[in-house]
């Protein structure tokens, strides 16, 4: 399997916000992850991307544990709770930045992705007047621009109108068509059992079932 | 400036301006007050760029507490301007561990690498602070009339009981301005570690107390007494050194370097 959870548990003060989680994913595939607000969801995908260290347990992508062979994953793309960009830059710029760093996509990469996110009319528009929903967009055109081998999307269709919501949720089914391993969030189950393959239901940072 | 993982820092020119207006304050005052007492004196000698940069940096006797009543003073404006930086760092802390830098993070660069790219940052703070202010002072006295090079001996020492015989410009520069670079360094490294382990209001309380501290005690181990002109031993039997001070800056700043690296191996971002 591409992605290993192995008994995670992550203690912040007395609390567990996550307990003995294993999980395996594989790429090519997208999987869901469903709670309640607090269940730990978004706790699990920090773990994930290295930014959260786990009290116990190892998360093993690719064969490299992290914290331990590499920092963060090699290529991943995430978008975690809310978006956050620089002000003062249009979300053109905020794209070419972050594409700057590993010079994976060269400039028709970046307006494609804007592209494919429907923000074409506003990309050179600076990122403080853009609205929720164009920020979401733009946090989501982040996670899929260098066309990584994990996609996170935690809550992608907050903020977004149902024409937005549908080029999510098509986004999500080409990124695993591409190969891609997408894990996606979300705290209504309706949506999650028409796009994906495999649903982990959460509660009290345990997984159910 | 395109730090290591692909964004242009700006310069913040702005930010350095409070830093400016409280050395052009204090040098107005030094002015005013040498002005009277020369004339009072009824000798009139030109000031030097140096007796501003000594006269910022001359500092307080270590509070004492042998008599009642005895005030604990602490020099205002030079006080203010070192706070100030506190306040700096105490900002860079909180914009670096911002929601927007986690995508910069995660796309390349492994937490040591980050850890460097931070230690790096308070170098150039530190530096560009001193840097500034080695300017205030140059522009001030330009516009003053002052002579660029050199110090009133004399004035310092009937009116500032301040020695600097046998003391070079170069040595006045090492003294305060090179010091102030290394104090500030390592200072703000400490406070930087310790907002990692807290708060950025928890490190700012830290680096208060360190200056405050060294106003208070004279102690070779608090920083804060090798930006006193008056506590140098040159000038003060039993007076710290600076070359001891400007060890104790380089070991303060390395211990918070590989403190700063372990915490940051183990924190949790964002």
């Amino acid at each position: 399997m591409f992605l290993e959870i192995k008994d995670i548990s992550k203690k912040i003060g007395e609390d567990y916000v996550l307990r003995e989680i294993n999980l395996s994913m594989d790429k090519g595939r997208i999987y869901g992850l469903q709670g309640k607000n607090g269940c730990g969801k978004s706790m699990l995908m920090r773990v994930i991307c290295g930014l959260v260290l786990p009290t116990e347990g190892k998360v093993i992508i690719d064969g490299e544990e992290l914290g331990k062979d590499i920092s963060f994953p090699r290529s991943i793309g995430v978008l975690i709770e809310k978006p956050g960009f620089l002000d003062s830059y249009s979300g053109y710029q905020n794209l070419k930045m972050l594409a700057s760093i590993q010079g994976r996509v060269e400039e028709e990469g970046i307006l494609k992705a804007i592209q494919r996110v429907g923000l074409e009319d506003v990309m050179h528009k600076k990122y403080r007047k853009y609205s929720l929903g164009m920020k979401q967009k733009l946090g989501i055109a982040a996670a899929i621009l260098e066309r990584p081998d994990i996609v996170i999307l935690d809550e992608p269709a907050n903020a977004l109108d149902e024409k937005s919501e549908e080029k999510l949720w098509k986004i999500v089914r080409e990124e695993k068509e591409r190969g891609a391993l997408v894990i996606v969030s979300c705290h209504t189950s309706e949506i999650l059992e028409t796009v994906t393959d495999q649903i982990f239901r959460m509660d009290g940072g345990k997984i159910k079932g | 400036m395109k730090c290591v993982y692909g964004r242009k820092e700006s310069f913040q020119w702005k930010k350095y301006i409070p830093a400016v207006v409280l050395i052009f304050l204090h040098c107005y005052m030094f002015g005013q007050r040498m002005n009277i007492q020369m004339e009072l004196a009824g000798e009139i000698q030109p000031l030097c760029v140096g007796d501003y940069i000594a006269d910022f940096y001359r500092g307080v006797f270590p509070f004492l507490g042998r008599t009642e009543g005895e005030p604990f003073n602490i020099p205002p404006v030079w006080s203010l301007y070192l706070i100030y930086f506190f306040a700096i760092i105490a900002y860079r802390y909180s914009r670096t561990y911002r929601q927007s830098e986690y995508q910069y993070v995660i796309r390349r660069i492994t937490r040591n690498r980050w850890w460097l790219y931070q230690s790096m940052m308070l170098v150039l703070e530190s530096v560009v602070y001193v840097l500034v202010s080695a300017l205030a002072f140059i522009i001030y006295g330009i516009a003053s009339g002052a002579k660029l090079t050199g110090i009133s001996r004399q004035i310092q020492m009937e009116w500032n009981g301040l020695d600097f015989w046998g003391i070079s410009g170069f040595g006045l520069w090492k003294e305060t301005i090179f010091m102030t670079a290394l104090v500030l360094l390592a200072i703000g490294t400490l406070q930087y570690v310790v907002s990692m382990s807290g708060n950025a209001l928890l490190g700012m309380f830290v680096s208060v107390a360190v200056l405050v501290s060294s106003v208070f005690w004279m102690h070779p181990l608090l920083p804060g007494n090798y930006l006193m002109l008056l506590r140098n031993e040159a000038r003060m039997p039993g007076g710290v050194q600076v070359n001891t001070g400007i060890m104790l800056c380089v070991i303060i700043s390395v211990v918070c370097f590989f403190a700063g690296r372990y915490i940051l191996k183990r924190k949790d971002l964002f």
